[in-house]
């Protein structure tokens, strides 16, 4: 009965929203609502039953990534009722809840997750078109569901590669799949060279719908990775499969770190930030150790902590909901201090400078990679100084900039405290890990394929 | 079967060579019955029905949101991709330069917000590719071929195959939104197809959750090509009674 709740709730919800939509305020609170009953169910979910015939298994990180998930889109629902954003992006949020939680439950049957993974991501889709007639978000969204589509071909072919193995035990076949899968993730997460859509609909599209496109898929695509490799070890079992997979992780690390530095652009500094991030993240997932996997799932809660962040600190600065134009940000340091220090903290916390959110997760990546082959970790090290040395040039620029001749945007007070809120929680997290990184090991140490 | 695929080509034919919104259309909705057809008979015949009923529904919402938006006209010869220019008077190039009243506006930003012009792509150089990428679809399904098994096998595996090269190629060259939109239908049916003839699944469960993709598929394709074409026009008694107020 939970099972079906949880998936019925958000889309039950989202129906209300949508149609209570000119009353802002009930929309918002009912979506906070319903999320929150998500994150209560989802707590004392049982691990195994039926949902709709389908047998439910839910997978020890898949529930912990679920937690994770509601409640960064509770803070993002939060956030934009305080900003008073389009309401009708609370029923495209709950609706993708809706879908994120299902691909979750039906992990077991991975052809069905992968199917309710594609979901979520053109459900979150429709957050970024809140209004006819606005071509420049047309054009973001496009792009957005051609590579979501793309991504969930990748992830659909996979396993119906994966079942084909199963019967015929050809060990191509199990590289095939592999291949298939980092794809749809390299591309659902946005890394490099991947990262086609991330540039564009963080410039143009509405801060809240680019947060949710981010933070929630993108964990869920490593929660996805990690029930399937544990379901299907042979995908992981080659060596050769995961020197080359965690590659191609080093290249979009390496890769996203020397464009983000070419970037003049606050968004698009943040875009390639995030396209290297995923990089590190792939790595780490295919290391298949509990080290590199852990600092996988740490890594991706603390990139989607930083990226939501970062998003609603331009959120502040802006105007009309979008990522503001760099001559906006100009002078923020005396207009709106703490929201440039939200900036820094979410920045350096996106390159994987300590004491921030995603260092400890990121450290274990590097230890797993130099177990590996430790040219591997220098080079994701390097990615990272790069990615520093980005950021410390943007924020420099920042600081010694005159004050914009743009009037400043009014904000709400609550909005500010949301924001050193998370700046706040990024930099315990950082400081303190062992708590989080106690649960995550508790977690993998339950899935006995892992090295 | 075989009478079938060729009426599924004629549908993928009409679905991405055709300029002619309406035209494109009705040969997305003939992909679904030819599609219906052979999975009826490949797979099981409530696999087959399920696609009538969802190419029905995503034809319809895709109809309603086309309904009154202007129809593309075919290039008549290849032009460079070339940013548009926007109208004089409207911020654009004229021969009387304005003198400048704001600073130069970002050129990044700028062609970011301007629409680009399509492809250049013929109607004739459109139907030569569709002819290449079905004879691609055609070695693929001969020395490739992952779906099926039996005498059917090689026509099974030819029709995904060209639903999904097909489809890729009619999403690669536009930037019209209906065209990127029954690009990726077709595509993300030639997976579908591919999975329903290799493993003959036929879960009730599955098959609505694939269904709702199509759906929610289509309705951002209706959203994306109302949006690309600006607000709906306020009328004129609607005007008079905002100023009243």
């Amino acid at each position: 009965m939970s099972y079906a709740l949880l998936v019925f709730i958000p889309f039950g919800v989202s129906t209300c929203a949508y149609l209570a939509r000119r009353a802002r305020t009930l929309a918002a609170w009912m979506s906070i609502g319903a999320i929150a009953l998500e994150v209560l169910l989802a707590v004392g979910l049982s691990d195994r039953g039926q949902l709709l015939g389908i047998a439910v298994d839910v997978h020890p990180v898949a529930r912990l990534i679920l937690v994770a998930t509601l409640t960064l889109m509770a803070a993002t629902f939060f956030y934009a009722w305080l900003m008073g954003r389009d309401s009708s992006f609370f029923a495209s949020g709950l609706a993708t809840a809706g879908a994120i939680t299902a691909s979750i439950l039906t992990m077991s049957e991975p052809f069905v997750a992968s199917a309710f993974v594609m979901l979520s991501a053109l459900f979150a889709a429709f957050g970024l078109l809140p209004q006819y007639g606005s071509k420049k978000h047309a054009m973001a969204a496009a792009r957005y569901i051609s590579s979501m589509v793309m991504a969930g071909i990748c992830l659909l072919t996979a396993f119906m590669v994966v079942g084909e193995f199963l019967v015929a035990r050809e060990p191509l076949l199990a590289r095939v799949a592999t291949a298939a899968v980092v794809m749809g993730l390299a591309i659902l997460l946005a890394a490099f060279p991947f990262h086609f859509w991330l540039p564009r609909v963080i410039e143009q599209a509405p801060i809240v719908a680019s947060a949710l496109l981010i933070g929630p898929i993108g964990m869920l695509g490593v929660g996805f990775f990690i029930a399937t490799v544990d379901g299907f070890p042979s995908m992981l079992a080659d060596e050769r499969t995961r020197t080359l997979a965690m590659l191609v992780g080093t290249q979009a690390a390496l890769g996203g770190a020397v464009l983000a530095y070419s970037q003049r652009r606050l968004t698009h500094l943040l875009a390639y930030s995030l396209a290297s991030a995923a990089g590190a993240t792939i790595v780490g997932l295919a290391s298949g150790s509990i080290l590199g996997i852990g600092g996988a799932v740490l890594s991706s809660l603390g990139n989607a902590l930083s990226a939501t962040l970062a998003l609603m600190c331009l959120g502040l600065a802006s105007e009309d909901g979008s990522a503001p134009a760099d001559d906006r940000l100009m002078g923020l340091k005396s207009r709106q201090p703490f929201t440039l220090i939200a900036l820094l903290i979410a920045g350096l916390g996106l390159a994987g400078l300590p004491p921030f959110v995603v260092f400890p997760g990121r450290w274990m990546i590097y230890e797993a990679a130099a177990l590996r082959e430790p040219l591997l970790a220098l080079a994701l090290i390097a990615a990272s100084a790069i990615l520093v040395l980005a950021h410390a040039r943007s924020l420099h620029r920042l600081m010694s900039s005159a004050e914009s001749a743009a009037p400043s945007a009014s904000h709400p007070r609550g909005a500010t405290r949301l924001i050193l809120s998370m700046a706040l929680l990024s930099i315990v997290v950082g400081l303190y890990p062992a708590p989080i990184l106690e649960l995550i090991n508790a977690v993998l140490s339950q899935m006995p394929s892992l090295l | 079967m075989v009478i079938t695929l060729a009426f599924l080509i004629l549908a993928i034919v009409l679905a991405t060579a055709s300029y002619n919104r309406p035209v494109a259309l009705v040969g997305l909705g003939l992909h679904y019955v030819a599609t219906g057809v052979l999975l009826g008979e490949a797979a099981g015949i409530q696999i087959g029905l399920e696609r009538f009923v969802v190419g029905a529904v995503v034809c319809a919402a895709i109809w309603l949101a086309i309904a009154g938006v202007p129809v593309l006209k075919a290039p008549r010869r290849l032009k460079p991709i070339v940013r548009a220019n926007p109208a004089p008077g409207a911020g654009g190039t004229s021969d009387i330069q304005a003198p400048p009243t704001a600073p130069p506006p970002d050129p990044d930003q700028e062609a970011a917000e301007q629409p680009r012009q399509e492809l250049a792509t013929t109607p004739f150089f459109r139907l030569a590719t569709i002819a290449l990428c079905l004879i691609g679809a055609v070695g693929l399904a001969q020395n490739y071929p992952l779906a099926g098994s039996g005498e059917q096998a090689p026509l099974l595996n030819f029709a995904w195959y060209s639903l999904v090269i097909a489809g890729a190629f009619a999403t690669a060259i536009t930037r019209d939104p209906l065209a990127l939109g029954i690009g990726l239908l077709l595509v993300f049916s030639g997976t579908e197809f591919a999975y329903a003839v290799w493993t003959a699944a036929t879960k009730p469960n599955l098959l609505a959750v694939l269904a709702a993709i199509h759906l929610v598929l289509a309705l951002l394709i209706s959203y994306l090509v109302r949006a690309s074409v600006g607000p709906p026009e306020a009328s004129p008694e609607a005007d008079k009674m905002g100023d009243a107020r």
